[in-house]
């Protein structure tokens, strides 16, 4: 399967950096989220999951999300329901979310994402 | 009751269409005038976006171009005192939402953080077909981040219209 690269563009800076790697097991979101169509950019990094989870047993995802919108917030739950579903048939998942010292309220909304996925999610905490 | 603002200062104000890309630069701006680096900051970023985006989505007026989804019609203020910041929105709706408006302004403020967050979970989890939008879920986001009553006003325009007027404080650290 092929990887998922898209760059940060600073004309279009609410769409977050995506790298998807299936040869290392990596994959990072970062940035910021606020696009007009969540679930036209997220529905294809959905179905990659799908199809990598099919194929392999571990994957490590880290969020470095600085702001993203709750239209985004339901694809990232999304995202958590599939590797929720991945772990139940004896994947191996980490999933790290790093966040800002000066933020704490990501750390409340990150505590509900496992919350509602049932997942455990790795809370980072970067010095800003 | 729209909280009185006439002693505040106006740091920023628009009039206008609420595409994605003027949004985006209002938002730069208020990173820049409060840093980054502070909860009012990040608070108020959060705040703004979700606010703003609504007012492009489900305003009635818009000013449709080919390059955005969304091109709703309104007005933004930011202002301050020495406590607080307060951003308020104004747009057009149709009058029948009004009262579905109503509803989930005077059920956010009627809910305790806890509360909020659970119900956020509730709406969140509902629907997530690609036609639903979510507004309700953005203003339980609002409450959630500014942790103040929200102040609504609703004001009959015409017989179609009414406008609607969400005002939401946040405390400065």
């Amino acid at each position: 399967m092929k990887n998922i690269e898209i760059p940060l563009d600073k004309e279009s800076p609410y769409f977050p950096e995506i790298s998807f790697n299936c040869e290392k097991g990596i994959c990072n979101i970062s940035g910021e989220s606020y696009m007009e169509d969540c679930y036209k950019f997220y529905l294809p990094l959905v179905d990659w999951l799908n199809e990598y989870c099919s194929l392999y047993s571990h994957l490590t995802i880290n969020f470095r999300l600085y702001y993203f919108n709750t239209q985004s917030s339901r694809m990232i739950l999304k995202i958590f329901e599939v590797l929720m579903n991945f772990k139940a048939k004896g994947g191996e998942i980490i999933i790290n979310w790093y966040y800002m010292r000066s933020d704490p309220d990501m750390i409340d909304e990150v505590e509900d994402f496992q919350h509602e996925s049932g997942i455990k999610i790795n809370l980072i905490e970067i010095i800003d | 009751m729209i909280l009185n603002t006439t002693n505040n200062k106006l740091l920023l104000a628009y009039k206008g269409p609420f595409f994605i890309d003027i949004l985006t630069c209002f938002g730069g701006y208020i990173k820049k005038m409060f840093g980054h680096q502070s909860q009012t900051g990040y608070k108020l970023y959060k705040v703004f976006f979700e606010l703003t985006q609504n007012v492009a989505k489900y305003s009635v007026e818009t000013s449709p171009v080919d390059d955005y989804k969304y091109s709703g019609v309104g007005s933004f203020n930011l202002e301050e005192n020495d406590d607080l910041l307060i951003l308020s929105t104004t747009n057009l709706i149709f009058r029948k939402d009004g009262f579905v408006l109503q509803k989930y302004c005077d059920e956010i403020n009627s809910l305790n953080k806890s509360e909020l967050r659970e119900i956020r979970g509730e709406t969140r989890k509902q629907s997530l077909d690609e036609k639903d939008t979510g507004a309700h879920i953005g203003i339980i986001q609002i409450g959630l981040l500014s942790l103040h009553r929200l102040d609504f006003e609703i004001q009959e325009f015409n017989d179609e219209y009414s406008i609607f007027k969400i005002c939401t404080t946040i405390t400065k650290e």
